[in-house]
C-alpha cells in the first residue's frame, strides 16, 4: 500500500470550548405547545367561572326573570337568557359543576376499582385472570351507553346513580388497560430483579408496577373524563340523567331543542361548553402520553 | 492497491458534525479525514459514542441539516455528498453507496417475499423489467450464498435464519452494484458461528466486485481479519489509523493498546482477566482539554492535558498514524517514548498484547 | 489492579455444590418443544461456571430456572442439597433461595425501576429481608455501592441518568448486599463497551475471591468466558452438549459445536492463519434443533451420520471431568492431544 493510499489528513488540535453542565442522559421533554396552553386555560377559566362568576356578576342559574326572556347577550347576561329569563352563562357554569363532578367522580370510581383488579390479574395470572377476563368480556359486549341507560333507569335519577351508571360500563376498560400495562411492565428486568430479591407480590405491584403504569393510566383517565361527560350529557338529554331540578349540560341541550330555530343559543352555549371541555381533556391526555415517550433509558 | 492514490472512491476532509443539544453543542465527529480506494476495506473501530456511526451516516448523506451542523467535505466517486440536493442524494443511495445495518430483520419488509424486495431494489436502476429483476434477485441470492435461491426467494424474512437474513440484506445492498458499502455493526446481532461466514462474504464481494467497504464495529477482533486498514476512533476523533497488520502489531496511540488489552481473549494459554480502561468515555458536550483520552490514560503527562496531539506517522510504516504525546503499547512499561512527536516505538512492544 | 487473576480451579466434585439444577426441563406456555430439557448444572463455592451458546439456545431459561423464575416442568433445584424449587410452584417463595441466590441481568438500565434512585433499589433487598431501620438500610446500601465504585452522589440518581457500566455496578451491589452464596449472571457484560466490560469482569472476579461466591456466568462471548470461568458448559438447542474445565474446553473441545464455536470466535491474533478444525455448515432456514429426533446439532454438524439423526447422544464423561454429548466427538488429527491446536503465536 502506498503512503498516499493511507489516510493523510491530520486531526487538528483544538481545545473545544463548548461547555455543558451535565454529563447525564438528556431527556427529551416535550415543550408546552399552543394547544396545551389553550386547553389548560379553558379548564382553568371554567373552574374559575364556576367558583366566582355567579357571585361577581350576581347571576344565578335558577332565578327566573320574566322581563328578560330570550334576550341576547347583554352587560348583565353575557350569553343571554332562556325563555324563563334564566341566565345562560350561569346555567352553563352550574352545568359544568355537575359535569366535571360526574366526569371525574365516575372515572375515579371506575379506576379505583378497575386498576387494582387489572394489575392483580396481569401480575398473578391464573384463575383470577381467567375470571376477570370473562367478566370484562361480558360487560364490554354491551354498548356502553345502552348499559348506562339501563342502569340509570333501574337505579333512578340522582347524581350518585348517574355516576354509578357511567362508572360500571367504564370499569372493565380500566381493568383491561391496567392488565395490559402490567403485563408489559412485569416482563421488564427490574421486576424480575425484585422477584429474585424475594420482594412480595404486593410490594412489587406497589413499587415497581404502579409507578410505571401511572402515566399511561392517567392519560387514559383524562380521556375517560371527557367520555363520561359525554355520556352524562347523553343520559340527561334522554331524560334519564339528572333530576330536572339539577342543571346539567345535557338537560340544557334537551330543553333547548324546542328553540333550535328561533333561539339556537340555548343549544349552542351548553354544546360549546361541553365540546371545549372534552377537547381540552383529550389534548392534555395526549400531552401526558407524549411526555412519556421522552423518558427512555440510556445505555446502548 | 498501488493506484489507490489516483483513483479514490471516498475522500472525507476535515469533517465535523455538531449537534446542538440542551447541554451544549455535541461535536460527534471532530475534524475527521479519511480516504478509501476502490475495492478497499476500511474498518472504523470505536466504543459507543465515539462518533463512528455519525461519521458513517454523514458519509451516506443521512445526517439531517435540520438537526446537525456539518462542515468539511465528503467526496464519493467524484461527487460532493454534502452539497447534493435531497433528490440526487436519494438517487445516490443504492447505486453509489449502500448500507447494511446491524439488525437485518428491521431493515427487511416483514411480509413481502425477500425475492420481491431484492427485485424492487434492482428496479431502482430504471431500465430493468420486472421479469429481469426477478431473475436478477435470484442470481443475487446465489451470489450472497443463499442455497436453493429460487425457492428461497419466495420466503419471508422471518422464515429465514439470522445469518440468511443478513445475507438477504447484503443482496439488497449490492443489487444496484454500488461502489461503496457501509456496514454498521453488520454482525453484532449474529451468533459467532454465523458472524464468521458473513464476514467472509464481505471479503468475497469486495474482491470480486471491487466494492469499497467501510465496516463500523466496536470489536477490533471482527475487523482485524476482514479489513485492509483500520481507523480507531475515540470521542469523535481519529486516535490511530493505518494498515491493520501494523496497527495490530505495533499500536502506538495509548488508547488503541488499552483497547486491545481490554478485550477478553479466548485463546490464551492461561486464564487472564482483560485489563480494564479506568473511567468513562468523555461527555462530548464538555470534552476534556488536550487529548481526549488523557483523563483515562495511564501514561498521560502535562502535555496530554493541555494540547491535543496531531496525527503523526510511525517511522518506517507509511500510512500508520497515531495521535499521541506518549506513544507506545500499554503492556510494556513506559520507557523510550519521548515528549512531543517523538519517534514511535522502535520495536514491536505488543507481542504480549497479542499473544 | 489484578492483571492476571489466576484462580485455583475447584476441581469438579471436590466440594459439595451450593446450588444445583437437576434434570431441569422448562416448557413455556404448554408448547410442544421444551426450552431446555434435562439440564443438570452444579455450582460449587467460589467457582465460576460459564454457560455459553448461541442466542435462543436456552441459556437464559436455565438461569431463570435456577433462580426459581421459570416454571420447571420437571426436575428440581437444590440449595445445599435441599429441594427449593420443584415443578409444582411457579415462583418459589422460599426465602432461603432468595437470600442465597442473587442475579444480575444483561441490560443494566432496564434492571432498575426507572422511578426510583439507585440507592433505593440497592437498599430494597434489606427491606425485604427484615432490616427495618431506614437509616441502617441507607448506610449499608451506600457502603455496598462504595465497594463497587459508586459514589453517594451517583447513588441518588435514577438509572437512566448514569452510564451502563455504573448501572451494572449498582446491580452488582444490589445482588451482593445480602451476602449471597450464588450469583447468577445473565450476559452481564454484553451490553457494555469493551473498556467498561473489563471493569465489570474485574469486579466480579474480586467478589468471587473475597466472598467465595459461586457464579453461573452466561455469555455468548467465548473470550469473556475464558477470561473468568473455571468450568464451562456449552449449550445447544436446550441441552448441555459439553462441560469441562474452561481451559481444556478452549484448547481441546470435543463436541463439534464447541469446536466450530472456538474456530469462529474473532481473534486479535491476525498474524497466524485462522485455524479451521471442522468445516461449519449453514442452514438457510430457521432450524430448531429441539425438534429434531436425534442430536440437536445434527442438521448443522459436519460429522453427523444416521445415528446422530435418530438417537440423541447422552451427556457422558469422555475423560475425567470432561463430559460430551456426541456420538462422534472431535479428535485432533495429528493428535497432540494436549495443548492448543492453535500454535502459541508469540
Amino acid at each position: 500500500m502506498s503512503p498516499e493510499a493511507g489516510m493523510t489528513a491530520v486531526a487538528e488540535p483544538s481545545a473545544v470550548a463548548e461547555m455543558g453542565e451535565r454529563p447525564a442522559v438528556k431527556r427529551a421533554r416535550r415543550q408546552w405547545g399552543l394547544t396545551d396552553v389553550l386547553a389548560m386555560s379553558w379548564l382553568a377559566l371554567l373552574v374559575f367561572g364556576m367558583l366566582f362568576l355567579p357571585t361577581l356578576l350576581n347571576i344565578d342559574a335558577d332565578t327566573m326573570s320574566p322581563a328578560d326572556r330570550l334576550t341576547g347577550p347583554s352587560a348583565h347576561h353575557w350569553l343571554g337568557t332562556d325563555n324563563y329569563g334564566r341566565d345562560l352563562l350561569a346555567r352553563a357554569l352550574a352545568g359544568a359543576r355537575i359535569s366535571l363532578w360526574i366526569g371525574f367522580g365516575s372515572v375515579a370510581a371506575s379506576a379505583l376499582v378497575g386498576v387494582p383488579i387489572g394489575m392483580l390479574a396481569g401480575y398473578l395470572g391464573g384463575w383470577l385472570d381467567r375470571i376477570t377476563s370473562f367478566v370484562v368480556d361480558v360487560v364490554l359486549a354491551f354498548p356502553g351507553l345502552v348499559l348506562a341507560l339501563a342502569l340509570a333507569s333501574f337505579l333512578g335519577q340522582s347524581i350518585t346513580n348517574v355516576m354509578i351508571a357511567i362508572a360500571v360500563p367504564m370499569c372493565p376498560v380500566f381493568v383491561r388497560l391496567a392488565k395490559a400495562q402490567t403485563l408489559s411492565v412485569a416482563r421488564r428486568e427490574y421486576v424480575e430483579a425484585s422477584q429474585v430479591i424475594g420482594t412480595p407480590a404486593r410490594s412489587i405491584l406497589r413499587r415497581d408496577v404502579l409507578p410505571n403504569i401511572t402515566e399511561a393510566m392517567l392519560a387514559f383517565a383524562l380521556v375517560s373524563v371527557g367520555h363520561a361527560i359525554l355520556i352524562e350529557g347523553g343520559l340527561s338529554f334522554l331524560g334519564m340523567g339528572m333530576p330536572p331540578t339539577v342543571t346539567s349540560w345535557g338537560g340544557m341541550i334537551n330543553y333547548g331543542r324546542g328553540f333550535i330555530s328561533s333561539n339556537p343559543a340555548l343549544i349552542a352555549v351548553p354544546s360549546a361548553f361541553m365540546l371545549l371541555t372534552i377537547l381540552s381533556l383529550n389534548l392534555l391526555a395526549d400531552r401526558f402520553l407524549g411526555g412519556r415517550a421522552g423518558n427512555t433509558g440510556g445505555g446502548r | 492497491m498501488n493506484q489507490a492514490a489516483t483513483e479514490r472512491l471516498l475522500t472525507v476532509r476535515d469533517l465535523r458534525v455538531e449537534f446542538p443539544t440542551a447541554d451544549g453543542t455535541v461535536r460527534a465527529v471532530d475534524n475527521v479525514s479519511l480516504d478509501l480506494g476502490y475495492g478497499e476495506r476500511l474498518g472504523i473501530v470505536g466504543e459507543s459514542g465515539s462518533g463512528k456511526s455519525v461519521l458513517s451516516r454523514t458519509i451516506m448523506g443521512l445526517t439531517r441539516s435540520r438537526t446537525a451542523r456539518v462542515t468539511g467535505e465528503v467526496i464519493l466517486d467524484g461527487r460532493s455528498v454534502l452539497d447534493l440536493s435531497e433528490r440526487s442524494r436519494r438517487s445516490m443511495w443504492g447505486r453509489d453507496v449502500a448500507m447494511v445495518f446491524q439488525d437485518p430483520l428491521s431493515s427487511l419488509h416483514p411480509i413481502m417475499p425477500i425475492g420481491e424486495q431484492i427485485a424492487e431494489a434492482v428496479r431502482r436502476d430504471a431500465s430493468v423489467t420486472r421479469r429481469e429483476a426477478g431473475a436478477r434477485a435470484v442470481q443475487l441470492l446465489e451470489t450472497v450464498g443463499v442455497p436453493l435461491a429460487a425457492q428461497r426467494a419466495k420466503a419471508r424474512a422471518h422464515e429465514l435464519s439470522g445469518g440468511m437474513r443478513q445475507r438477504v440484506a447484503i443482496a439488497m445492498a449490492i443489487a444496484c452494484r454500488p461502489k461503496l458499502i457501509i456496514a454498521d455493526e453488520p454482525t453484532t446481532a449474529l451468533d459467532v458461528t454465523v458472524q464468521a461466514r458473513i464476514l467472509d462474504l464481505f471479503d468475497e464481494l469486495c474482491r470480486e466486485f471491487r466494492i469499497g467497504l467501510v465496516m463500523i464495529s466496536h470489536d477490533l477482533g471482527v475487523v482485524g481479519r476482514h479489513t485492509d486498514r483500520i481507523a480507531v476512533m475515540y470521542a469523535g476523533r481519529i486516535a490511530e489509523r493505518g494498515p491493520v497488520a501494523h496497527v495490530f502489531a505495533r499500536p502506538a496511540m495509548r488508547y488503541t493498546s488499552a483497547l486491545m488489552a481490554a478485550i477478553p481473549r479466548h485463546d490464551g494459554a492461561r486464564r487472564t482477566l482483560p485489563r480494564p480502561i479506568r473511567g468513562l468515555p468523555p461527555n462530548l458536550a464538555d470534552p476534556p482539554a488536550g487529548c481526549r483520552f488523557s483523563p483515562r490514560c495511564a501514561h498521560a503527562g502535562d502535555a496530554c492535558h493541555e494540547a491535543a496531539p496531531a496525527l503523526v506517522e510511525v517511522e518506517g510504516e507509511p500510512g500508520h498514524e497515531y495521535a499521541c504525546w506518549h506513544p507506545g503499547s500499554d503492556v510494556t512499561p513506559p520507557g523510550g517514548a519521548g515528549q512531543g512527536q517523538g519517534p514511535a516505538p522502535a520495536h514491536p512492544t505488543s507481542s504480549e498484547v497479542l499473544r | 489492579m489484578s492483571v492476571a487473576e489466576v484462580h485455583e480451579p475447584v476441581g469438579a466434585g471436590t466440594a459439595a455444590p451450593v446450588l444445583e439444577l437437576v434434570n431441569g426441563s422448562v416448557r413455556y406456555g404448554g408448547s410442544g418443544t421444551p426450552a431446555i430439557s434435562n439440564v443438570s448444572l452444579a455450582l460449587r463455592p467460589g467457582e465460576i461456571l460459564g454457560l455459553v451458546g448461541e442466542s435462543g439456545c436456552g441459556k437464559s431459561t436455565t438461569a431463570r430456572a435456577m433462580l426459581g423464575l421459570a416454571p420447571l416442568t420437571s426436575g428440581r433445584v437444590l440449595l445445599h442439597g435441599t429441594e427449593v424449587v420443584t415443578n409444582d410452584k411457579r415462583l418459589t417463595k422460599d426465602k432461603r433461595l432468595r437470600a442465597a441466590v442473587q442475579a444480575i441481568f444483561q441490560n443494566p438500565a432496564a434492571s432498575f425501576n426507572p422511578k426510583r434512585s439507585l440507592l433505593d433499589s440497592v437498599a430494597e433487598p434489606l427491606r425485604v429481608h427484615g432490616t427495618n431501620s431506614a437509616a441502617e438500610r441507607r448506610r449499608r446500601a451506600l457502603a455496598e455501592l462504595d465497594r463497587v465504585g459508586i459514589t453517594a452522589a451517583m447513588a441518588s440518581r435514577r438509572p437512566h441518568e448514569v452510564s451502563g457500566g455504573q448501572c451494572q455496578r449498582a446491580a452488582i451491589a444490589r445482588a451482593t448486599i445480602l451476602r449471597p452464596e450464588v450469583l447468577v449472571c445473565d450476559e452481564p457484560v454484553s451490553a457494555l463497551d469493551v473498556s467498561i466490560q473489563a471493569q465489570i469482569l474485574e469486579l466480579l472476579s474480586e467478589l468471587r475471591s473475597e466472598n467465595r461466591l459461586a457464579m453461573l456466568f452466561i455469555s455468548h462471548d467465548l473470550g469473556v468466558i475464558a477470561a473468568l470461568c473455571d468450568r464451562t458448559a456449552v449449550m445447544y438447542a436446550g441441552k448441555i452438549v459439553e462441560q469441562a474445565d474452561a481451559l481444556e474446553l478452549v484448547h481441546a473441545p470435543r463436541h463439534p459445536y464447541s469446536v466450530i464455536l472456538q474456530d469462529s470466535a474473532p481473534s486479535l491474533d491476525i498474524s497466524a492463519e485462522p485455524v479451521t478444525r471442522l468445516p461449519s455448515r449453514s442452514s438457510p432456514d430457521v432450524v430448531d434443533g429441539r425438534q429434531l429426533a436425534g442430536c440437536g446439532f445434527a442438521a448443522l454438524c459436519p460429522s453427523a451420520d444416521d445415528l446422530c439423526h435418530t438417537t440423541h447422544p447422552p451427556l457422558a464423561p469422555l475423560s475425567q471431568a470432561h463430559d460430551t454429548a456426541c456420538h462422534h466427538p472431535y479428535t485432533p488429527e495429528p493428535a497432540p492431544a494436549e495443548g492448543s491446536s492453535r500454535p502459541a503465536a508469540d
